[in-house]
């Protein structure tokens, strides 16, 4: 159709996208968001246990805080009707109002209560914080492109009242309390595994990628190997990896001595690493061969060497893709770093595995969110990057 | 998979790809009880007494809980997908976007771990965390399916008088197939390898083995279940790639 | 045939069609014409309701078309785009089948029709029946297109910018053949283009727009010789009556004559072509032969003709 006949229409050019236009679907988005949070509010908030391992008691909210929840869930929509600039504040607002009530409700629920009594969150909160962050990624579509941050502005009010203890009677800060040191040991742990698998992985995949791409067969290979083991289950590859290690150092007693063994971080840095290689070797390989035949004629024929050309066109061409694949490695390695406690690697992963042996909620959240966050933040952490490099190569994204 | 150009070209279309029955045929022949201990045993990995419940046992419930949750990402899957992409729902679409790029990202044992206070230990929070990781490729695949069919197609159906479920069944639905397809190929592949951490929260399958043979350091046990749902995994991928092309 | 009824279509405080009164007569090509974004588009769709105007009607046979359903009102009207919209899940029978499908036509009957439209647009039907839109070239594509638009044999076929994507050869050819067609079939036909070649080629009768109102409407002879606007005359251009000479035969202006002596030319060949040999061969006549036989001679002053027409008006006007 010939767009541009319609001429003022606007609606037409996603370009310019009409304010009333995105309204409509925005204020879709605010409703969803609302249900679950309509629905948390006359659910039960905090589950009461004597302690962290008995059956307990779902404590509801009080009739006062659940009105007050049922009117953050109505605020966004009726924000985005009657003052649609100021919506990421009233969902701001509700994200921030779920994290102060969880702090009352628990610390009100501990009141009285012996020392090792817990106070969990239950299906309400968990559905009202689900509501409240829909709401708050819609609330950020209808913000123009530079003050979309402002739909972040609840994650800094949320970090304060953790941070002034506000939370400090929710189970899961209880757990985080008693672990303290070791707990930043393990995160610590998980951290340096991953940097170490992803720097080893680089520094192999990036030079083995570049002797690859130059060769049509091995090329071939290399893609073809890549796609096959991305088929195979991590946890089977872990204990694929792991057997041959294993086998050596029974073979030979004196490896295991110098710590090669089927245990511990060697064989979990060992497969991981392998692992991360698959994905930096493979984009490497496509990144190198995508660049444009055209574009290293151009430069051979403008006289450039072969180093030349590799630094200066195939290089800056083939980086971002090159990027998604380190990116989808260093996302890959989190999660299997949390695996890798299994083999004693430590690591997140660690309270995991003792939450679900013990049946203990609390001690899963612990490894389980913040593993779950690391992943987030890597990941957009690279992304940033990534897009910080393209612009700076002329590309953008 | 930009990668898929490289890879050697696959058999003719008119040949029957007999490859492709490969993987289920070693599957097979590993399942025959003793056969696999027999393979493992000169290796000196450890000690492998008789399973219980047996191999082909645990190899089905594997199956059937990949299978399962393959039924409902379907189900759920593609309704999400067509509903996002109507028109004027471009929020909407953001925001599964969004959801779907999370669920790439958190690590799967994170989201497996994080169904058990909800639903307790056994299949239910396995089944749970493999139709959350399942529905990722099927909706991102929809999506993008369904976006990248021709707007002049649609305009030239429109103009056809075709009403907006005809132009769904008859055009947008049978253009996004293959990228679809793709996607449940990823989808069920990938769950194959997700079901095994299952086991970890008691769901069974093949990950005991492996589990197990991490924890008491029995290397010959791991071997076993990883050997058993590797094969699980190439299998379904070669059954799979008859009906859709790898994306 | 279709009438427009001060139709309007506004964005907001903007129109992109304003208070339009057209009549398009039973059987007859005409042709949109008008700069991007003159609201010819707009126009279009509103007649099948692809957009649905803010005021004003439209009656088809009289009817008001707002009583139809859209899709009722479609899939009686043949549709034709610029970027043909072929559907590439189906071979080349199935998409011109798309609207009998519709309509619950029997198979058996569709199938016969689906041949006779292949034979009809120029491509052979065992060749092509099973083709992917994919394996068919631009021009063979936009043949499928107009024979998918002829299925259901609606009585209106409506055609935005159909040859604007192809390239000038394939365009010249298949304007060629829809002439042949339109020809036989007597369509009532609509047809956006910002083709001035092509509007006086094709069309009947021209409806010239700018900014979403109607600048002239008639015959091609009508804007050309009698323009009635400053806009009219700027658009078509100073060599407008060349232009219109580009859409007649040559054998149109011959008359009987001695031929000898005299360069020939085919009778096929378009007149301003005939012109520009007369002038490289510095001749003032040429002569005419069909088919490899004389029919007669084409002199200088018989494609004066039009151009003293323009010159008598010009003169009138002014005085």
């Amino acid at each position: 159709m010939n767009i541009s006949d319609s001429e003022g229409a606007g609606g037409n050019r996603p370009s310019a996208p009409l304010l009333s236009a995105v309204r409509a679907d925005v204020l879709s988005v605010l409703g969803l968001a609302a249900l679950p949070m309509l629905a948390g509010a006359f659910l039960p908030w905090v589950l009461l246990r004597p302690n962290r391992l008995a059956p307990g008691d779902y404590l509801r909210l009080p009739p006062a805080w659940a009105v007050l929840m049922v009117v953050l869930a109505l605020l966004p929509l009726l924000a985005a009707r009657l003052l649609p600039r100021l919506t990421w504040l009233a969902a701001g607002l509700a994200v921030v109002a779920v994290f102060w009530v969880l702090g009352l409700q628990t610390r009100s629920a501990l009141l009285g209560q012996a020392e090792f009594a817990r106070a969990s969150a239950a299906a309400g909160l968990w559905l009202s914080g689900l509501g409240a962050l829909i709401a708050a990624y819609g609330a950020g579509l209808l913000l123009p492109g530079r003050s979309r941050a402002l739909a972040w502005a609840w994650v800094p009010a949320v970090l304060g009242l953790l941070l002034a203890g506000h939370l400090s009677g929710w189970s899961v800060l209880v757990e985080a309390r008693n672990e303290g040191p070791r707990w930043v040991q393990e995160l610590g742990q998980h951290l340096r595994l991953v940097g170490t698998a992803l720097g080893l992985s680089t520094l192999i995949g990036v030079p083995l990628a570049v002797w690859a791409a130059g060769r049509e067969r091995v090329a071939g290979a290399v893609l073809g190997l890549a796609n096959a083991v991305q088929t195979l289950p991590s946890l089977a590859l872990l204990g694929l990896l792991i057997a041959p290690l294993s086998a050596l150092s029974t073979a030979f007693p004196a490896l295991r001595a110098a710590g090669i063994s089927g245990i511990g971080v060697a064989p979990a840095l060992t497969a991981m690493t392998l692992y991360a290689l698959l994905p930096i070797l493979r984009n490497g390989v496509v990144a190198l061969r995508g660049v444009p035949a055209g574009t290293v004629d151009a430069a051979r024929g403008m006289g450039m060497t072969g180093r030349q050309i590799f630094w200066r066109v195939q290089v800056p061409l083939a980086l971002p893709v090159w990027l998604t694949g380190i990116r989808q490695a260093a996302v890959l390695l989190v999660g299997v770093a949390s695996v890798a406690a299994l083999i004693g690697a430590g690591g997140l992963g660690t309270y995991i595995f003792k939450g679900l042996q013990s049946a203990a909620a609390d001690l899963i959240l612990l490894g389980a969110v913040p593993a779950a966050l690391l992943a987030i933040g890597v990941d957009a952490a690279l992304r940033g990057l990534e897009v910080w490099l393209g612009r700076r190569f002329g590309r953008v994204g | 998979m930009t990668a898929g150009s490289l890879t050697v070209a696959r058999s003719g279309r008119q040949r029957w790809p007999w490859g492709v029955l490969l993987w289920p045929l070693l599957l097979l022949i590993c399942l025959i009880p003793g056969v696999l201990p027999r393979l493992l045993t000169p290796l000196h990995l450890g000690e492998l007494t008789p399973f219980d419940p047996p191999l082909w046992r645990l190899t089905l419930t594997h199956l059937g809980l990949v299978a399962l949750s393959t039924g409902i990402v379907l189900a759920l899957g593609v309704p999400l997908a067509v509903a996002v992409t109507r028109p004027k729902r471009e929020a909407l679409r953001q925001l599964a976007e969004t959801l779907v790029g999370l669920g790439q990202t958190v690590p799967t044992f994170a989201i497996l771990a994080l169904a058990v206070p909800a639903l307790g230990f056994g299949w239910q929070p396995t089944l749970l965390g493999l139709i959350v990781y399942g529905l990722v490729p099927v909706v991102s695949n929809g999506i993008a399916g369904l976006m990248a069919v021709d707007a002049s197609a649609l305009d030239a159906a429109r103009g056809m008088g075709m009403t907006g479920r005809q132009r769904l069944v008859r055009v947008e639905l049978p253009l996004a197939l293959p990228v679809l397809l793709a996607g449940v190929r990823t989808s069920t592949v990938y769950n194959v390898g997700t079901a095994t951490v299952g086991a970890a929260l008691g769901a069974g399958g093949l990950g005991e083995p492996i589990i197990n043979g991490l924890s008491q350091q029995n290397t010959a046990l791991v071997l076993v279940g990883a050997v058993l749902s590797a094969l699980l995994a190439l299998s379904l991928d070669a059954v799979l790639s008859l009906f859709a092309p790898r994306e | 045939m279709i009438e427009l009824q001060g139709l309007e279509k506004r964005y907001g405080n903007s129109f992109a069609v304003r208070d339009l009164n057209l009549e398009f007569a039973e059987g007859e090509l005409t042709a949109l014409l008008g700069p991007s974004g003159c609201g010819k588009t707009t126009t279009l769709r509103m007649i099948n309701r692809l957009i649905e105007p803010t005021g004003g009607r439209v009656l088809l046979r009289g009817q008001d078309t707002q009583t139809l359903k859209p899709e009722t009102l479609r899939r009686g009207i043949g549709y034709v785009i610029q970027q043909i919209g072929l559907f590439p899940h189906l071979n080349v029978a199935q998409n011109v089948a798309t609207v009998p499908d519709l309509l619950g036509r029997p198979a058996r009957e569709t199938e016969r029709r689906v041949d006779e439209l292949l034979d009809l647009v120029g491509l052979s039907p065992a060749e092509y029946r099973h083709k992917k839109p994919a394996e068919l070239s631009g021009g063979q594509a936009q043949r499928v297109g107009v024979a998918r638009a002829l299925a259901a044999d609606p009585p209106v076929l409506l055609m935005d910018e159909p040859f604007g994507a192809l390239d000038p050869l394939a365009r010249d050819k298949l304007q060629d053949a829809f002439r042949d067609i339109q020809r036989r079939l007597k369509k009532t036909v609509i047809m956006v283009t910002h083709d001035i070649d092509e509007a006086l080629r094709l069309a009947d009768r021209i409806a010239l727009m700018n900014a979403g109102e109607l600048a002239q409407f008639g015959t091609p002879d009508d804007l050309i010789h009698r323009p009635a606007s400053d806009f009219v005359r700027q658009f078509l251009g100073e060599d407008a009556a060349l232009r219109q000479l580009a859409g007649r035969r040559a054998g149109d202006f011959a008359h009987p004559s001695d031929p000898s002596g005299l360069p020939t030319v085919e009778a096929d060949l378009n007149a301003r072509s005939a012109l520009g040999i007369m002038l490289r061969e510095g001749s003032d006549a040429l002569a005419v032969t069909e088919a490899g036989r004389p029919i007669g001679v084409l002199r200088w002053s018989d494609l004066q003709t039009s151009a003293a027409q323009i010159e008598t008006v010009m003169r009138d006007k002014t005085t």
